[in-house]
C-alpha cells in the first residue's frame, strides 16, 4: 500500500462527502484528472458509504446479546437507501423486499404489475451512469443479454432508470449462489458434475451469440432450489467492469511489479480476483476464451474447496495466475477422478491457444466422464468432505449449525431424575435410524412423521402410520429440508413444510404427488374449525420470520407476531384450544432458539416466556382442556418434555434421564402425548489383523486405550447421569470385563486424555470436579488396591498423562488461561513445565520426551489453533501442524498417528517416526492438513475415529450410533 | 465479579502507573477473564432483555478495579483500549465456539453457551468483520483501532479519541472511511 494514494483517497473521499450528491461526480472527474483507478476507489468508497448506513454502529457484543426481545435498531445493518425502497412502485414494478446487496448492487424482489410475474430488480450503483453515454451502453449491452434465452442463464427481462437509479429486470430465482455452496468444502463429486455441465451448456449458449461474459466466478453462478445452475449478469461485466475492481487495471504486460504495487493499492476483496484469466490480468482485449479460464477456476474450486490461485495480495495472485501451475486437485481431495483433473487442467491453460476452444468441448468431455463415472459406480461421497455439506449443498446453510447440538448431547445432561418411567412407553416406530416430527391426524388413528436424523429441519420424507401397528408408508421422494407436517381438519391430507426457500407442500394421506400448497410458509396449522390457516411467513429481508394468519385463500391476512429483530425467525407456532394464546418457538438474530413465547392471538394481552427459564425450547403443545403447556426444552444437556400450568403456573419435567425427547403431538384425549424419542449409544472396537472386534457391547463407551502389555484395554463408559464416566477394562484375554473404580467417576470434558494409564498399567490417572467446579487430579489403582487420592490444588488441574518415570504431565488453569504442569505422583514437586500458555494436552511420547500440545497460532493474530511438539527437557517446541491436529504416538513409539481437525468427521493418517528426533519428518512450516503428508503408512476413513494405537495395523475406535423412534408417553 | 482477581487487576494497575511495564503483561489475561465472563452472562440473558451495554460492561469493570484518583486519564485510556482488545477476542472466540465446544478445550475450557446454536451466518459476519479489520490495519492501522475501539469496546467518539489522542473529528473521519472501506470489503 502506499500511504501517499491512500492519503488521496482519503482526502477526497472527505471533500466529496462535503459537496452534495449530484456535483460529486463533476468533481470528481475534475479532482481525479484522468486518474481512473483513483476515481474508482473513491467512487467505491462514497457508494458504500452511502449504503453503510448503521453498519457497526451498535457495539458487536451488544448485537451477539440481543435476543428477540431487544426491539433496539442495531440489527438493521446496512441499509440506508434500501430500507426507503420497500413498498415503492418503480416504472410499473412494485418492489416487495430486498433479498441482498452485492458490489454489482441491490436486489430487490417485486412484483411486475403489467404481467403476473414476480421478478428481480437490480439496482447499479449510479457512478455506472454518470454520462448519458454510459447509460446508453449499459442499455446495449443487456439488450444484448437479453436476448440470451436458455435455461442456464438468468433471463434478463428489461433494463431502466429510476430517479437517476439505473435498474435490471430479471429472472427470479430461488436457492443461493454458487459461492454460499462451496464454503471451502468440496462439493460432493456427482453435484460437481451435474453443475458443472450446466454451466458449459450456459456458457456455450451466451458464446455463440458472442457474448463474453468477463467475470465468471461462484457469486456470479446461482444454484436453484431444484438443483438447476443459471448464470447471473451476462454481458453486464463489459460495461460494469469500469467499476467493479482492476479489469482494467492499467497494466503493462508482464510487469509484475507494478502490477503488485498498484493492485495493493486498490479496495476490492481479494477474492474477485482469483477467477480472472491471464489475459485479463495483462490487460489484453479478452474472448470467450476468458471465460473458459475462470470457468476453470470455479470447477477447480468445486472439487477442492479451494483456489488454484490464492494468495494475501492480488500481486501474489495475479503473479500465481500469470506463472504458477496449481497444486494438482487430485492431493486436495483424493476422491478427484483423473479425468476431471484433466479438464480443470486444460481450462486453466495460461496460453488462451492451447485451452479448450469452446464451452461445448467442455461440456462434452464432461459428459463423458459422467457416463463413465456413473457405470463405474464411482459417484457418491468425496472422501474429505466435510459431515454437513450434503445439507449445504441440499440448500439452507444457515440451517447446519442446529446439527451441533448433537454435541451437547453426547457430552452433558440433566440432572434431574425422570420423573416418568419409560417403563410404560409404548414404541411405535422401530427404525434403526431417526423417526421425527410426530404429528396425529384429528382423530388420533394416524400418526405421521418425518423419517430423517435432524429434529429441527433437515432433508428426510414423510411417512404415514396407522397406530399402533400398521406399516409406515412412505409419501415423499424428494430432497427437500422438511419440517412440521400437519393434517387438515378432515385427515385427508398432510401440509408440510420445506426450508428455503420456506414453503409449503401437501399430500394425500393415500399417497400421490406432492403439491405447492403455499409459498413462503412454515409450519403450517389449520385453525378455527380449517376455516382458516395459522403459520410462518418470511417478511421483508431473508431471515425476518413472523405469524400470520389467513384464510384458506390466503385472504384477509393478519400478523399475529413479528420478532422484533431483523433476522429473528418465528418458526412454530401452536394455538391453545380456546383460540386465544398462541405459543412461539423463536429463533433470535444468532440462530439461538431460547424460551417459547406465550402470546395473545389477537394481540391483546400481555406477552410472557413461558418454560424452564434458561432452557431452549423447540416445539410445544396444548393439553385439550388448555390448562398445560407443553414443552419440549433443552435445558443445557438434552431436550426434555415439560409442563407449565397456563398461565405462568407451576412447571414440571415430565421426562428426563439419558434419552431426548423432541417434538410432542397430543393425543385427542389428553391422557397420552407422542414424541420422538433419541437414544444414543456407542461402542469400543478393536481392529488388528484377523478384523473387527467389538469390546463393549452396552452402554455408551469410548476412549479405549490399550495397556502397555497390550493385554488389558481400558475405556470410558458414561453413566448416564452427568458429562461424567466409568473407567472399565477389558482383559483381551479372557474377555472379562470390568468397573476399575467403582463409585468413582471420570470428568468427561475433553475429546481425548480424559484418563491416562501409567507404563506399568498399575495406576490410572483422571480429573473430577470438586463441587465448587475446581477440577483436581486423581490417581486410582487399577488392581483395586486401596482408594483412589486426589492431588490437592488450589485452582483446576486436568488431562493428566503419565512420563515413562511414573511423574504426571497435565494442565492447569491459571489466569485465565491453561499452563502445562508436571508432578510427582505423591503431589510433590509440582511445577510449570513451560511459560507459554496452552489450550490443551493432546500426547505424551511413550518415551517421554515430547507433549504434544494445543495452542493459539499467534497471540497477536487471528488466534487459530495450531499443534506443536513441546520437549520436556525443556526449549523449544517445533510446529506440527498449522490447524488443530490431533497426534499419538503407537505404543512402541515407532508410529505417529495424526487427524486433522476434529471429532468423528476426519480420516485417520499414520506416519513412520524418525528415532533420531522421536518425531514424523514435518516441514519446517508445519503440516497444513492431509494433502502435506508425504509418508502415509495407512490412512484409517472417517468413520472410525482412532482412539489409541499399537501399531498401524492393530488400534482401537469408537462406534457411535443415534436413533431416534416415536413413542407414545402416557400423562400423569 | 469475583474479588481476589478483581484485587489482584487493582493492583496490577497501580504496579502499572507506578512505572512497572510487565504489569500491563499480566493485567491482560485477568481482564480477559473478567470480560469473558461478563460477556457471558450478558448474551446469555440476552433474550431476557437484561443486555448490558459494552461501556457499561467495561465502565462496570472498571469502577470495580481502579480506584479513580490513583489512576491517571492516560492510563484509563489505556485500560479501555485493553478492554477493547480483549472483548475483540472474546467476541470473535465466541463465533469460534464451534471449535471449542467440539473439542472441550478453550481458556479454562470456558464455552460461552452449551445449548447455543449460533447460526453460521451471524458467526460469518462477526468473522468476516474482525477479518477485514486486519487488513484494514495493514492499509490504516488508526482506522482499525478506531473501529476496534468503536465496535469491540463500545467507546464513544470522545472516549475513543482520549485513547488515541487525537481530536473527535479526527475520529469521526476516520470512522466513516473506515465503514465504507470495511464495507466494501465485505460486499466485495
Amino acid at each position: 500500500m502506499q500511504p501517499e494514494r491512500w492519503r488521496q483517497i482519503e482526502e477526497l473521499f472527505h471533500s466529496a462527502l462535503k459537496i452534495e450528491e449530484n456535483r460529486r461526480v463533476a468533481f470528481l472527474e475534475e479532482s481525479c484528472a484522468g486518474d481512473e483507478d483513483l476515481r474508482n476507489s473513491v467512487e467505491a468508497l462514497l457508494a458504500h458509504h452511502k449504503e453503510a448506513g448503521s453498519f457497526l454502529e451498535s457495539p458487536a457484543l451488544d448485537l451477539a446479546a440481543q435476543g428477540p426481545a431487544g426491539a433496539d435498531s442495531s440489527a438493521s445493518q446496512s441499509r440506508g437507501f434500501a430500507e426507503a425502497m420497500a413498498g415503492k412502485t418503480v416504472s410499473h414494478y412494485r418492489i416487495l423486499e430486498r433479498l441482498g446487496a452485492g458490489g454489482m448492487g441491490v436486489v430487490y424482489k417485486a412484483q411486475d404489475t403489467k404481467l403476473p410475474r414476480l421478478v428481480a430488480l437490480k439496482f447499479l450503483p449510479e457512478a455506472f451512469v454518470r454520462t448519458p453515454r454510459a447509460m446508453e451502453r449499459l442499455r446495449r449491452e443487456a439488450n444484448a443479454a437479453s436476448a440470451l434465452n436458455h435455461p442456464n442463464l438468468c433471463v434478463i427481462y428489461d433494463i431502466d432508470q429510476f430517479e437517476g437509479e439505473p435498474f435490471i429486470v430479471m429472472e427470479l430465482l430461488d436457492g443461493r449462489n454458487l459461492k454460499q455452496c462451496i464454503q471451502g468444502n468440496p462439493a460432493p463429486l456427482d453435484k460437481v458434475m451435474e453443475l458443472s455441465v450446466q454451466i458449459a451448456e450456459g456458457l456455450d449458449a451466451a458464446h455463440a451469440r458472442g457474448i463474453v461474459h468477463r467475470d465468471i466466478k461462484p457469486a456470479n453462478i446461482f444454484v436453484t432450489l431444484h438443483g438447476h445452475a443459471k448464470i447471473l449478469d451476462f454481458g453486464l461485466a463489459k460495461v460494469t467492469a469500469q467499476l467493479a475492481n482492476f479489469e482494467n487495471a492499467a497494466v503493462s504486460a508482464g510487469s509484475t511489479l507494478t502490477l503488485q504495487k498498484d493492485l495493493t493499492d486498490t479496495g476490492a476483496a481479494v477474492g474477485t480476483v482469483a477467477y480472472m484469466s491471464p489475459e485479463q490480468v495483462r490487460g489484453e482485449e479478452l474472448d470467450t476464451r476468458t471465460d473458459l479460464f475462470s470457468f476453470g477456476v470455479v470447477l477447480y474450486e468445486m472439487a477442492t474447496g479451494k483456489l488454484p490461485f490464492d494468495g494475501e495480495t492480488h500481486g501474489v495472485v495475479f503473479n500465481a495466475i500469470l506463472e504458477k501451475a496449481p497444486v494438482s486437485p487430485k492431493r486436495l481431495n483424493p476422491g478427484v477422478p483423473a479425468k476431471l483433473e484433466e479438464i480443470i487442467d486444460k481450462c486453466l491453460e495460461k496460453d488462451r491457444d492451447l485451452r479448450y476452444q469452446h464451452a461445448s468441448e467442455i461440456r462434452a468431455d464432461l459428459q463423458r466422464l459422467r457416463r463413465d463415472t456413473d457405470t463405474a459406480k464411482v459417484t457418491g461421497a468425496v472422501p474429505n468432505r466435510k459431515k454437513n455439506t450434503a445439507l449445504v449443498w441440499a440448500a439452507g446453510v444457515a440451517i447446519t449449525a442446529l446439527a451441533l447440538t448433537t454435541l451437547a448431547f453426547l457430552y452433558r445432561d440433566t440432572k434431574k431424575p425422570r420423573p416418568n418411567d419409560p417403563g410404560k412407553w409404548e414404541q411405535l416406530t422401530f427404525f434403526t435410524d431417526s423417526a421425527v416430527y410426530p404429528e396425529l391426524s384429528p382423530d388420533g388413528r394416524m400418526l405421521a412423521f418425518i423419517r430423517g436424523k435432524e429434529t429441527f429441519l433437515g432433508p428426510g420424507q414423510l411417512y404415514v402410520k396407522l397406530i399402533p401397528s400398521g406399516e409406515p408408508v412412505q409419501l415423499t421422494h424428494d430432497q427437500a429440508l422438511k419440517l412440521s407436517p400437519s393434517f387438515s381438519p378432515d385427515g385427508s391430507r398432510i401440509a408440510y413444510g420445506i426450508a428455503d426457500p420456506w414453503d409449503i407442500w401437501e399430500v394425500s394421506v393415500l399417497g400421490g404427488e406432492p403439491r405447492l400448497m403455499l409459498r413462503n410458509a412454515s409450519s403450517l396449522t389449520w385453525i378455527d374449525g380449517g376455516r382458516r390457516l395459522l403459520f410462518s411467513e418470511i417478511k421483508g429481508g431473508g431471515l425476518h420470520m413472523g405469524i400470520v394468519t389467513t384464510d384458506e385463500g390466503r385472504g384477509q391476512s393478519r400478523d399475529v407476531y413479528l420478532p422484533a429483530a431483523e433476522r429473528g425467525m418465528a418458526h412454530h407456532s401452536y394455538l391453545s384450544p380456546d383460540g386465544k394464546w398462541v405459543l412461539l418457538v423463536l429463533m433470535d438474530t444468532f440462530g439461538v432458539i431460547g424460551q417459547c413465547r406465550l402470546i395473545p392471538f389477537d394481540g391483546k394481552g400481555q406477552e410472557r416466556l413461558v418454560g424452564p427459564d434458561v432452557g431452549s425450547c423447540r416445539s410445544a403443545a396444548w393439553s385439550p382442556d388448555g390448562k398445560w403447556m407443553y414443552m419440549s426444552t433443552n435445558t443445557g444437556g438434552r431436550f426434555h418434555i415439560w409442563r407449565q400450568r397456563f398461565p405462568n403456573g407451576e412447571l414440571e419435567q415430565v421426562t428426563g434421564g439419558p434419552t431426548e425427547e423432541e417434538g410432542i403431538a397430543m393425543a385427542p384425549d389428553g391422557r397420552s402425548l407422542l414424541t420422538s424419542v433419541g437414544t444414543q449409544d456407542s461402542n469400543v472396537w478393536i481392529h488388528d489383523k484377523s478384523g473387527e472386534h467389538q469390546i463393549s457391547s452396552e452402554g455408551t463407551t469410548f476412549e479405549g486405550t490399550f495397556s502397555s502389555d497390550e493385554k488389558t484395554f481400558f475405556y470410558l463408559k458414561f453413566s448416564g447421569q452427568s458429562d461424567a464416566a466409568e473407567l472399565w477394562s477389558t482383559d483381551l484375554e479372557t474377555g472379562r470385563s470390568e468397573r476399575v473404580l467403582p463409585g468413582y467417576q471420570v470428568d468427561v470434558a475433553f475429546e481425548v486424555g480424559n484418563f491416562s494409564i501409567s507404563r506399568d498399567g498399575r495406576t490410572a490417572a483422571f480429573a473430577h470436579r470438586d463441587d465448587k467446579g475446581v477440577s483436581h487430579l486423581w490417581l486410582a489403582s487399577t488392581e483395586h488396591r486401596g482408594s483412589p487420592r486426589m492431588l490437592d490444588s488450589p485452582v483446576s488441574e486436568d488431562s493428566p498423562y503419565f512420563l515413562p518415570n511414573g511423574d504426571l504431565i497435565y494442565q492447569v488453569a491459571e489466569g485465565g488461561k491453561n499452563y502445562l504442569y508436571t508432578r510427582k505422583q505423591d503431589g510433590s514437586a509440582r511445577r510449570k513445565l513451560r511459560e507459554e500458555p496452552i489450550l490443551g494436552v493432546l500426547s505424551v511420547a511413550p518415551d517421554g520426551r515430547w507433549t504434544i500440545l494445543d495452542e493459539r497460532s499467534d497471540e497477536d493474530q487471528d488466534g487459530r489453533h495450531r499443534t506443536v511438539a513441546y520437549p520436556n527437557a525443556g526449549g523449544k517446541a517445533v510446529l506440527l501442524s498449522r490447524t488443530f491436529c490431533l497426534m499419538d504416538w503407537s505404543l512402541n513409539g515407532k508410529y505417529m498417528r495424526l487427524k486433522f481437525g476434529s471429532a468423528r468427521e476426519a480420516d485417520t493418517y499414520f506416519l513412520p517416526v524418525r528415532q533420531a528426533t522421536g518425531l514424523p519428518d514435518v516441514p519446517p512450516e508445519g503440516f497444513g492438513g492431509p494433502q502435506d503428508l508425504k509418508s502415509v503408512v495407512q490412512r484409517v476413513a472417517a468413520n472410525h475415529p482412532v482412539d489409541s494405537t499399537v501399531t498401524p495395523a492393530k488400534y482401537s475406535y469408537t462406534v457411535i450410533n443415534i436413533r431416534r423412534n416415536i413413542f407414545r408417553i402416557p400423562i400423569p | 465479579m469475583s474479588e481476589p482477581s478483581t484485587h489482584e487487576i487493582t493492583a496490577l494497575l497501580q504496579a502499572w502507573n507506578g512505572g512497572d511495564a510487565r504489569a500491563l503483561e499480566k493485567l491482560t489475561p485477568l481482564v480477559y477473564k473478567e470480560l469473558y465472563r461478563a460477556a457471558k452472562r450478558c448474551i446469555s440473558h440476552g433474550q431476557q432483555n437484561q443486555t448490558l451495554q459494552t461501556t457499561a460492561l467495561i465502565n462496570e469493570l472498571y469502577l470495580k478495579v481502579v480506584d479513580l484518583k490513583r489512576i491517571s486519564w492516560q492510563n484509563r485510556a489505556h485500560f479501555f483500549a485493553i478492554c477493547a482488545k480483549q472483548m475483540r477476542w472474546i467476541l470473535t472466540d465466541l463465533y469460534r465456539a464451534k471449535q471449542y465446544q467440539k473439542r472441550g478445550r478453550g481458556v479454562e475450557r470456558v464455552s460461552l453457551n452449551d445449548s447455543a446454536v449460533i447460526s453460521p451466518e451471524a458467526r460469518r459476519d462477526l468473522l468476516a468483520i474482525d477479518e477485514a479489520l486486519h487488513r484494514l490495519a495493514e492499509v490504516d492501522k488508526r482506522k482499525s483501532e478506531v473501529v476496534e475501539l468503536r465496535f469491540f469496546g463500545g467507546l464513544s467518539v470522545k472516549e475513543t479519541a482520549e485513547v488515541l489522542k487525537v481530536s473527535p473529528e479526527t475520529v469521526m473521519r476516520d470512522w466513516k472511511l473506515a465503514k465504507a472501506w470495511l464495507l466494501s470489503e465485505l460486499q466485495g
